[in-house]
């Protein structure tokens, strides 16, 4: 069974809720101060940067050698590096790699493909820095999960080098929001529902089967290897498990972890359950023994 | 109609509250005289009196030999044997801070391994006794769904847990010719004082997550209790029965 400490976030998680509405600066405010209690780690030092004309900001562990280009979820239309300065910066710790945290451009005010844009500029920025495209990882949780992936795959499309790894948690692949778990996790899910994720992929994208908007339809061969982390009660639970079955089949070196009973984004709570803690750890293992 | 327990005489340790409560209060219903034991003297007494003046209160260390001894002395004393017995007493042992296995003391670690496992096997010791004495028996011992699963963060409690359905299928092998049954109950979330000593929320969350949308009533660990403890269970021996409402079978991992 899972840790006392992870059944009794979820009335937490749930009684907080989401940010809803039409006023998007007051749900921005509301999603940058959601985690505010997380607290980022001493080690890391922060800077803002414009990355290749993307507003980003360095999470520097003393370790310029390699680089994790970091994309924060939100459904595409919320969240910063303020909302995920306490998860940016665990991973960069647990890697031991200084970290960019993207401030890629939001919808609806920039839709699709304005944030794949960012990432994959944010990409040739660190390229042109001088770090090796084997020596970067792309990361992402929720959206910046999906937008991750979406980027492995432009990436690719643009002929540009893939990246030696990518790390994603809680990502959404699928914007139509079909698949079953939508269903049948949904009493289950503290955190998303259906309605919410259908009103930001409208938000977000006109076309929901583009297969770089939603890149479980994208082609997945000569990817390189993906560790995806997702929560058993969350809906987006399928989006992790087709799209790992997916790639699997196209040849990729995917590892799926299934947390018990977690919630979205489960690795964002690791200050309050071990469950989060452990996920961590496991992903500075990931990105330490390719990166490293 | 006759009560499932008509003219047994009964054992309930932890019988001041929750669980036990329940069951001290079902059996005497169903006809057993009871033997209302816990640790907690006053609230053993209260139970007693509720029932009135087929049981007594007894107070118990399960830790303890020779508490278990007098308690069961003490069934002989009050109603002249013992049939029956519900080793019930437990605690979750739950540390204020998340603890790992590795990082348990051993007096955090032996204080619940000495009341849930080492407990329940004193009560056995000391009952078996009476009820060969008597030509025969069934106990029910409580266990946990944390006696078949990891349970992060509660390695004291999973390991007693364990430990007590391996005591009790053994003991069923052992005593089975002597006419005596024995069998486990594992609840799985029930609203009880134990289990109010979990982090706010926990009992919220657990109730939405089963299959039926609800936790147990300890009324209802009582009635499986009651039933393996009956002459109607003659031939349910060695089994580890979870009452949980469906829990363990959406739990991850089956």
């Amino acid at each position: 069974m899972s840790s006392p400490e992870n059944i009794a976030m979820h009335k937490m998680l749930r009684e907080r809720g989401i940010p809803t509405g039409n006023d998007l600066p007051e749900m921005r405010k509301f999603f940058d101060s959601m985690y505010a209690d997380y607290v980022v780690p001493a080690s890391v030092k922060r800077e803002k940067v414009n990355a290749n004309g993307v507003d980003a900001e360095w999470f520097r562990v003393g370790n310029p050698t390699a680089c994790i280009i970091f994309s924060h979820g939100g459904g595409y239309v919320l969240g910063s590096t303020i909302s995920h300065q306490a998860l940016i910066g665990e991973i960069a710790d647990a890697a031991g790699v200084d970290t960019l945290g993207l401030n890629y451009r939001l919808a609806p005010e920039h839709a699709f493909p304005a944030g794949v844009e960012d990432l994959v500029n944010a990409y040739r920025f660190v390229l042109d820095s001088g770090v090796p495209a084997d020596r970067i990882a792309l990361a992402g949780d929720s959206a910046g999960g999906g937008l991750t992936l979406s980027g492995l795959l432009s990436i690719k499309a643009q002929g540009l080098p893939s990246p030696r790894c990518a790390y994603v948690i809680s990502p959404w692949t699928d914007l139509t929001t079909t698949l079953p778990t939508m269903a049948s996790q949904a009493d289950l899910d503290p955190i998303c529902t259906l309605e919410s994720l259908q009103q930001l992929a409208g938000l977000y994208s006109g076309d929901l089967k583009d297969p770089i908007a939603s890149p479980l339809h994208g082609d997945w061969s000569g990817q390189p290897p993906l560790y995806i982390q997702v929560g058993e009660y969350e809906i987006l639970l399928d989006d992790s498990r087709e799209l790992a079955k997916k790639a699997k089949a196209a040849g990729v070196d995917v590892t799926l972890e299934v947390s018990p009973m977690g919630v979205h984004v489960y690795p964002q709570f690791s200050q309050i359950h071990p469950e989060g803690a452990d996920a961590i750890v496991k992903a500075g293992a990931f990105l330490r023994k390719h990166l490293g | 109609m006759a009560g499932m327990l008509d003219g047994k005489v009964a054992i309930v340790t932890g019988g001041g509250s929750g669980i036990g409560r329940a069951a001290c209060l079902l059996f005497a219903k169903e006809g057993a005289s009871v033997v209302v034991a816990d640790i907690n003297e006053p609230a053993a007494k209260s139970v007693a009196d509720e029932i009135g003046a087929k049981a007594i209160a007894v107070r118990v260390d399960v830790t303890d030999r020779a508490s278990t001894d007098a308690m069961a002395q003490a069934a002989i004393t009050a109603f002249g044997k013992l049939d029956v017995a519900f080793n019930n007493a437990g605690l979750a042992g739950r540390t204020e801070r998340f603890t790992r296995t590795g990082d348990f003391s051993e007096e955090e670690s032996d204080r619940v391994i000495m009341v849930n496992q080492q407990g329940v096997w004193n009560c056995m010791r000391s009952e078996l006794q009476a009820m060969m004495a008597g030509g025969g028996g069934a106990i029910v011992n409580t266990s946990s769904l944390a006696g078949i699963r990891g349970y992060a963060g509660m390695a004291p409690y999973a390991a007693s847990k364990h430990a007590v359905i391996g005591l009790t299928k053994t003991a069923a092998l052992e005593y089975a010719a002597k006419n005596i049954r024995v069998n486990a109950v594992l609840p799985g979330g029930v609203d009880t004082p134990m289990n109010a000593t979990m982090p706010d929320g926990w009992m919220d969350v657990v109730a939405r997550t089963q299959p039926m949308k609800r936790v147990g009533k300890p009324e209802e660990i009582a009635e499986a209790a009651c039933w393996l403890l009956s002459d109607r269970a003659s031939f349910v021996n060695a089994q580890a029965l979870n009452v949980d409402g469906g829990w363990s079978e959406v739990l991850s991992g089956n």
